[in-house]
């Protein structure tokens, strides 16, 4: 699929004019499965030129409520219509007790969760037919309780559930950062043949901690671990995508970020172009 | 060592209510980060997500209100629900009915039916388009048949009858703040919103075309319809130049026959 780029309101001319540069398209599942209206005819429309990857939000794969029929249903329904080429969501919880709390919240990485989540996936994969990719959250604090280190946590999901994962390069260092942890010893723990999608994003530095903002530009930081990530994890041919999502530069911008996965994925960082590196 | 529910129920708490059993002993962060301030992460995020939603769902409350009031209000009608939806597009939809009782409404008394227009603009960009009614499919209708016709509109359509002129304050989604003054002595009106293509168009009408949506929405047939009117003065002609209107604007789907009565 090559390199691609959220599907964001604030491109939608540039997309249906037919602007260059994206091979392909991730859809923020959540805004166009009850939408029928512009939404969906331009995400209908992209689909006719390119694959497109269906990303969620609102599973909450991890909470002890009972799984959100419903919603897998909706979600069904919009993965029948545009027959993506991915259905992604987090490795988090996003409700409790009937109640939606709208963010990604952490897991404790235990053998109990790894067992509850494990058997959800396979619950989700059979709704929907099909194999789906849980993300690595950014994450702000770690559970006491935790046993399993988060990258071990996901080989395991991914092997048990026979599930994919997807790669989020700039959760990693901001978790790595938040929580201390070394974040090529994580990467290097995540199963290669199981990823099935790499994102790449700016995060905002708080001071007290990393913050996922997906609204910068990518970090030096984070092209040096997409370069580990293809030159030692030989992860080059895996759809890489740049998340953008506030303050939202116009498309030739975030076309010039996407170029830049292009060029660390053929050259590697250190041979990056002083320009490229320069946006950083 | 909380159960995964115990934690689950523990985070939530704080993030919605705010309180809770202390989270400081069941979590970790790093020498010399402030555990408070990775929970407040958490527990901060959710209220400004919902706040963010209900200002891009209702974009000239939000101005109007400036970002203090819209945090309050947000804040307060969140405290309402009885849950939250799994979509957090969809979480301004009682809106309008909360204002309806909030204490905002005592001071700035059209913050409803704006919010009910608001919400009637998202849910229409939203909504599915269905075929259009093409009137060749009723060519060979007779007199009588047009009398038990019954129409459907698209469903992106919603009519809406306020004290208030609702146009006016709909238009200062897209004023500077300082700028905003709307005559609300000018009085109220009757709008239709419906999409034109992918455009969502507020257009004000007249009561009569106003009475005669509501009476087709209800299900009334056209000879219902048409002798409803002519109570208040309304010509047959009229009537066929209103459903000419609807027709040229794309806002209906279907025309179909009623059962003839027994």
């Amino acid at each position: 699929m090559g390199f691609g780029v959220g599907l964001r309101a604030e491109h939608y001319d540039d997309v249906l004019a037919g602007a260059a540069g994206a091979d392909w398209f991730e859809a923020i599942s959540d805004n166009y499965m009850d939408s029928f209206g512009r939404p969906l005819a331009i995400l209908e429309a992209v689909r006719r030129d390119a694959p497109v990857a269906l990303h969620g939000v609102s599973l909450s794969i991890g909470s002890v409520d009972p799984l959100d029929r419903d919603y897998l249903k909706r979600l069904a329904a919009l993965a029948r219509r545009i027959e993506p080429a991915i259905v992604s969501d987090h490795l988090c919880w996003s409700r409790f007790d009937g109640r939606s709390l709208y963010d990604l919240l952490p897991l404790p990485l235990t053998e109990e969760c790894l067992e509850h989540v494990v058997s959800r996936v396979q619950q989700v994969q059979d709704i929907l037919g099909r194999r789906i990719l849980l993300e690595n959250p950014s994450t702000y604090l770690a559970w006491n309780d935790s046993t399993i280190p988060e990258a071990e946590f996901l080989a395991e999901l991914a092997q048990r559930a026979d599930c994919g994962l997807l790669l989020d390069v700039n959760n990693v260092y901001v978790s790595a950062v938040n929580l201390d942890f070394d974040p090529l010893a994580y990467l290097d723990a995540i199963p290669a043949e199981r990823v099935g999608q790499i994102h790449l994003a700016g995060f905002s530095d708080m001071g007290s901690h990393l913050f996922d903002t997906h609204s910068r530009p990518v970090s030096k930081e984070v092209w040096r671990l997409y370069a580990h990530v293809v030159e030692r994890l030989g992860l080059g041919d895996v759809p890489t995508m740049i998340e953008w999502d506030a303050d939202i530069p116009a498309w030739s911008r975030l076309i010039e970020e996407l170029d830049c996965a292009r060029d660390v994925c053929a050259n590697g960082f250190e041979q990056r172009e002083i320009g490229h590196a320069d946006v950083a | 060592m909380p159960t995964l529910r115990e934690l689950q129920r523990a985070l939530s708490t704080h993030i919605v209510a705010g309180d809770g059993p202390p989270l400081e002993a069941w979590i970790r962060v790093p020498a010399g980060a402030d555990p408070a301030a990775r929970i407040a992460v958490y527990t901060q995020g959710y209220p400004a997500r919902v706040t963010e939603a209900l200002r891009e769902s209702y974009p000239a409350l939000a101005n109007i209100l400036g970002d203090g009031s819209l945090a309050g209000l947000s804040d307060r009608y969140r405290g309402a629900l009885p849950d939250e939806p799994t979509n957090l597009n969809d979480i301004g939809a009682d809106l309008p009915r909360f204002l309806r009782t909030d204490r905002l409404t005592e001071q700035l008394a059209f913050l409803p039916e704006l919010a009910e227009l608001e919400w009637a603009v998202t849910r229409s960009f939203h909504a599915a388009a269905c075929d259009s009614f093409d009137p060749i499919d009723c060519k060979d209708w007779s007199i009588e048949d047009w009398q038990r016709a019954k129409i459907c509109f698209q469903p992106g359509l919603a009519l809406l009858r306020s004290r208030w002129p609702l146009r006016a304050l709909h238009a200062t989604r897209n004023q500077d703040r300082d700028e905003i003054d709307v005559d609300l002595e000018q009085g109220g009106e009757c709008v239709v919103i419906f999409r034109r293509g992918f455009e969502v168009v507020v257009e004000a009408v007249e009561t009569r075309e106003a009475d005669a949506i509501e009476a087709f929405r209800a299900d009334a047939t056209l000879a219902e319809v048409s002798e409803r009117l002519a109570r208040d003065d309304v010509r047959n002609d009229d009537v066929v130049k209103l459903f000419q209107g609807w027709v040229s604007a794309d806002l209906i789907s279907s025309v179909h026959l009623a059962e003839p009565a027994d």
